[in-house]
């Protein structure tokens, strides 16, 4: 064997765990700081996993917090962000098809409009949108964020490319021939080979949705219809360590291992969803299909 | 084995003739066709992209109390003594998180692609989990990550002679730490994206090279990236105009150690301190349509040296 | 063509399977909502006593808690918001947006920003309602220690109660005095930088300075006019001020193993200086935070700390300190029973078992400052006083009564500013008198935007 392209392959191995290390010890961390009071969060080793006892407390204290505040916010973050991939990919994935691969009037027109509402920044949408969802009546309901959620162009985008640079057009045109209508082809031809797109876009919407703060901060007054992300933003309000201003002997303040579970416990569904998504991004699918 | 959607690309003529007379759409890409597959997306659009856009375009050329305000909240948002530093941050930002963007994005991608597919698949797991903490979860991961004496990254931290977290939120080094950030919760998913783009790659092409005699490396810059370059310039794109409306980062540094990072520190910053602390939601949409206009001269640009629009 | 039918095949068999999920997420997003909104509209019917809407934060829970059962006959909506920590304008953003649509303000709020009288009581928000004029008598008004209301008051205009004061006292750690050979409590600023010597010696530390609220303590607690309003629109800012000037270079007279640039709530502060707080010129709600830093207990001698008066520039010189913090609560304009809400705010500023026992700060309302000694005599948190020094009781009532009012609440923070600006100087080896004048700086830049006339001398 070649000695060079072996020490290739050890420099290529080593990258890999540098940055695995980069990406993923944060991630550990977090799961560490769980089982760990306050105190030893800031005395111990980093890497210690301390008592399992800590985290059961700390785990009935996030969860006591308010009531059991927590509970609604993750049960509303579900509603949020699977209402608004259940839409948002509804809308993109034909669309994305249909400037990929048909041809009319406006395409590029809608592909360039997509574009600037991407490129606006998003914190300039808020009040707009507030004022339009306010004007149907819809803030402090649901709807003033699943239905913003539903328009995703970031997943028109995904989908164009996708449909554009993969799908062989031989085989679209060898379907009209075989006398399948538009609907059909798209339903019966594209969709089953744009399974990895549609599993891509639905992954990244979710993420969006779910991570998403702004929209619900502002549209949302009740704070029990807040998702987690701004629920988060609240128990960090609350823990002495981030919000020094007015702290005192003997009120409810929350303590960082509980606001370490609380980020674990809302990853970890982000965590499970990526790892469904990833079952239906494998390799090979799309190579069958071109492969003659 | 039949199930009536395979039923309906196999059967063959017979049935096109009788779908040709029910009137159903003409073969071919038509017209209606597209309008159809978009229809749905473009209301959307419409409703929560076009009108917000517009909204806000209107607000920036319009007085805090009504009237048209020609280019006035430009120029007060111009000669605003936060504009300047703000602008420079970012770009001072963008050079950092871009470069780091497009190389190692590539290189990682590329290097998951030359691997077994499961073993691919638990490093894109592992790279992509920081994606899941976004926004105030990262608040307290990095708070720890940052500080010398906390940190996992301590010997590291101590090696470039960081002793307090003070230290390293130094003004200078903000750019490149946002970067860090940045780069940490966006660039797995990328990698993602790109993994997905090589893998449509078909495979007798990459056999042709290999035949050829081209090595791995130049397989991955002759055939790869020519192949996904859409992809990269969408990537590039984005990432410029996410770049220079960078929020997130600064607002949870800022948070997390006590107001060392300043709350105008980025102009996305800025507009939103205008809009919502000063109430002056027009000049900090003069802002934003500023940043839209960079967005987009970036994007113009990308869009023409890609051909990211045309369908061949 | 093989392949290719089957992996269609198979993809149209799930796919059946994903509309059916599909359908299904969608109707239970209806569902849910719709549940949700029904909900919500029949509790709304229900209520045929009064609502009140308070916007609170954590620390204030036990007093909102204690408010509705000593209120039955009031239907309280209670919403934990932040108490717009940190002056990151969460009352502001949420006014701006209710005020464009017509809805959606609380009846009474808590901000733990001392500084939001200033812009929630002036264009453009607009919101906090004047309560001298009909909705609070004066004589409650007037049981407030004496300048507390300065913060909420503009034009002649009360636009809130103050919760607590938040003054700054000089806490000293008895234990550590003697066993750094220091034998008397410290009166002036100048004896209290001496003993900076004898504490380094043994590794201790008497304050801190790179703090957010360095200016709260050392400048404000010495009349120095870093934010002072002569009239309304018009700032002074002059950090040439003898009195600014003078203090800059006893701090930086003092070594920084004695006066370290650290933050008491940064994660490392606890590991490096727990036990070693000789003294610490800081505000009265810290008395309760000491015995938690580090590994340090109540029990532990090290940790627990007594109240001294304010530290005095000269002997002979007048009393004056600074405050960091201390909560305001404010009742909305927009509220639409606005009597209520005025008694409720009453409630919450004064009610003896809110204020003394409840609230984790001294209570702004003289009346009830005893039943909140009382309290924190009984908690643990503090040592004995040294002998010939004041009371903890002594220490508060005097440190309350000589807050500077000079110190004007402006529409904008100046810890922000202090901390962005000043701290990374001081971190990286800049001097106060340095400091000062980025200090300066910033905040006549930020003032101007604000439409304030400032001077700088």
């Amino acid at each position: 064997m070649n000695i060079s392209k072996i020490s290739w392959k050890l420099v290529g191995l080593l990258i890999l765990l540098a940055f695995t290390a980069f990406f993923f010890i944060p991630v550990i961390w977090v799961v560490f700081a769980t089982t760990k009071t306050d105190h030893q969060l800031t005395s111990t080793s980093p890497f210690t996993i301390e008592s399992i006892h800590t985290f059961t407390a700390a785990w009935k204290a996030l969860f006591g917090f308010d009531n059991g505040i927590m509970t609604s916010w993750l049960k509303n973050s579900a509603i949020y962000s699977f209402g608004g991939v259940a839409l948002a990919a509804f809308a993109a994935v034909p669309a994305g098809y249909g400037l990929a691969l048909t041809r009319f009037i406006g395409r590029r027109t809608l592909l360039g409009i997509t574009l600037i509402t991407m490129i606006m920044p998003a914190t300039a949408l808020v009040l707009p949108l507030f004022l339009e969802m306010n004007s149907v009546h819809l803030t402090d309901t649901p709807w003033s964020v699943i239905l913003p959620f539903s328009f995703f162009p970031f997943g028109v985008y995904l989908c164009y490319i996708f449909f554009s640079s993969t799908i062989p057009k031989d085989l679209l045109s060898a379907a009209r021939v075989d006398g399948c209508n538009e609907w059909g082809v798209f339903r019966h031809l594209a969709l089953p080979l744009a399974r990895p797109v549609v599993a891509l876009v639905a992954f990244f919407a979710f993420v969006a949705d779910w991570n998403n703060y702004y929209l619900p901060f502002v549209m949302l007054s009740d704070n029990n219809k807040l998702p987690v992300q701004v629920g988060l933003e609240y128990l960090i309000s609350s823990t002495a360590a981030f919000n020094p201003g007015n702290p005192g002997s003997g009120t409810e303040l929350v303590k960082r291992p509980e606001l370490a579970l609380a980020v674990l416990v809302a990853i970890s569904v982000v965590a499970i969803v990526f790892l469904f998504a990833q079952r239906t991004l494998v390799k090979g699918l799309l190579a069958g299909a071109t492969k003659e | 084995m039949t199930t009536p959607s395979t039923a309906s690309i196999s059967a063959g003529p017979a049935r096109t003739r009788t779908r040709r007379v029910d009137g159903a759409l003409p073969v071919g890409g038509s017209r209606s066709a597209g309008y159809f597959f978009v229809a749905l997306y473009a209301v959307l659009l419409i409703l929560f992209g076009v009108i917000p856009t517009g909204y806000a375009i209107f607000l920036a050329f319009t007085k805090t109390g009504g009237g048209f305000a020609a280019a006035f909240n430009f120029t007060r948002a111009f000669s605003d003594f936060r504009f300047l530093p703000a602008f420079q941050h970012i770009a001072e930002f963008l050079a950092v998180w871009l470069s780091a963007e497009v190389v190692l994005i590539l290189i990682l991608a590329l290097m998951l692609h030359s691997l077994a597919s499961r073993t691919s698949a638990i490093f894109r797991f592992l790279f992509y989990m920081p994606g899941a903490l976004a926004g105030a979860a990262s608040v307290l991961v990095w708070l720890f990550m940052l500080d010398p004496t906390l940190s996992p990254w301590h010997l590291l931290l101590k090696g470039f002679g960081f002793s307090q977290l003070n230290l390293v939120l130094l003004p200078g080094h903000l750019p490149f730490v946002f970067a860090l950030i940045a780069f940490w919760t966006g660039a797995g998913g990328w990698i993602v994206v790109m993994y997905g783009a090589l893998n449509n790659i078909p495979e007798e092409l990459l056999e042709a090279a290999k035949l050829d005699g081209a090595n791995a490396f130049q397989t991955a810059i002759r055939i790869k990236l020519p192949l996904i370059k859409k992809w990269v310039a969408y990537m590039l794109i984005l990432s410029f105009a996410g770049g220079t409306q960078l929020f997130v980062e600064p607002q949870l540094v800022g948070q997390a150690s006590a107001g060392l990072v300043s709350n105008t520190w980025a102009p996305n910053q800025l507009a939103y301190y205008i809009a919502f602390n000063n109430d002056n939601f027009n000049e900090a949409a003069a802002i934003s349509v500023i940043l839209l206009v960079l967005g987009l001269i970036g994007a113009t640009f990308l869009v023409w040296r890609t051909k990211l629009f045309e369908i061949n | 063509m093989e392949i290719t039918k089957s992996s269609m095949h198979g993809g149209a068999r799930s796919r059946s399977r994903r509309s059916v999920r599909l359908a299904a997420a969608v109707a239970f997003v209806v569902g849910a909502s719709v549940i949700s909104v029904g909900l919500g509209s029949t509790a709304a019917n229900a209520a045929s006593k009064p609502t009140l809407t308070i916007w609170y934060d954590t620390a204030r829970k036990p007093m909102v808690d204690a408010y509705i059962k000593a209120n039955p006959n009031v239907k309280v909506v209670a919403v934990l918001k932040d108490g717009d920590s940190n002056g990151d304008g969460t009352y502001q953003s949420a006014f701006a947006l209710a005020n464009r649509v017509g809805h959606g303000w609380p009846d009474i709020y808590f901000s733990e920003q001392n500084n939001d009288a200033a812009s929630l009581s002036q264009p453009p928000f607009n919101d906090a309602a004047v309560l001298n004029k009909g909705l609070i008598s004066s004589s409650v008004l007037s049981k407030f220690a004496h300048g507390s209301l300065s913060l909420c008051t503009f034009g002649g205009k009360v636009y809130c109660l103050r919760n607590d004061l938040a003054m700054n006292v000089l806490w000293y750690n008895p234990a550590l005095m003697a066993q750094d050979g220091i034998t008397s409590v410290p009166t002036t600023w100048q004896e209290w930088a001496a003993d900076g010597a004898l504490a380094a010696a043994h590794g201790d530390i008497i304050g801190t300075q790179g703090d957010s609220w360095d200016a709260d303590v050392y400048y404000w607690g010495n009349k120095c006019p870093l934010s002072q309003q002569t009239s309304l629109g018009n700032l002074t800012i002059a950090p040439s001020s003898s009195n600014c000037t003078g203090m800059a270079s006893l701090l930086d007279g003092v070594s920084r193993d004695a006066l370290p640039v650290a933050y008491m709530f940064s994660s490392t502060f606890g590991s490096q200086y727990g036990g070693k707080i000789v003294f610490y010129p800081g505000a009265s709600w810290m008395g309760g935070v000491f015995p938690g830093i580090g590994s340090c207990k109540s029990s532990n001698p090290d940790c627990t700390m007594a109240a001294g008066y304010p530290l005095k520039w000269t002997s002979s010189g007048q009393m004056v300190t600074g405050a960091i913090g201390g909560g305001l609560w404010f009742a909305s304009s927009h509220s639409k029973n606005l009597k209520l809400a005025a008694a409720a705010l009453q409630w919450f500023a004064t009610n003896i078992t809110a204020q003394g026992k409840l609230s984790p700060g001294y209570p702004a309302y003289g009346p009830d400052d005893a039943a909140f000694i009382a309290t924190q005599n009984a908690s643990g948190n503090y040592a004995s006083p040294a002998s010939g020094a004041p009371t903890l009781a002594q220490a508060f009532t005097v440190a309350a009564n000589s807050i500077w009012a000079g110190w004007s609440a402006v529409p904008y923070a100046n810890d922000q500013i202090w901390a962005s600006s000043v701290v990374p100087s001081l971190s990286s080896g800049g001097t106060q008198a340095a400091g000062l004048g980025i200090f300066a700086a910033a905040a006549t830049n930020l003032a101007r935007s604000y439409g304030y006339q400032v001077k700088t001398k």
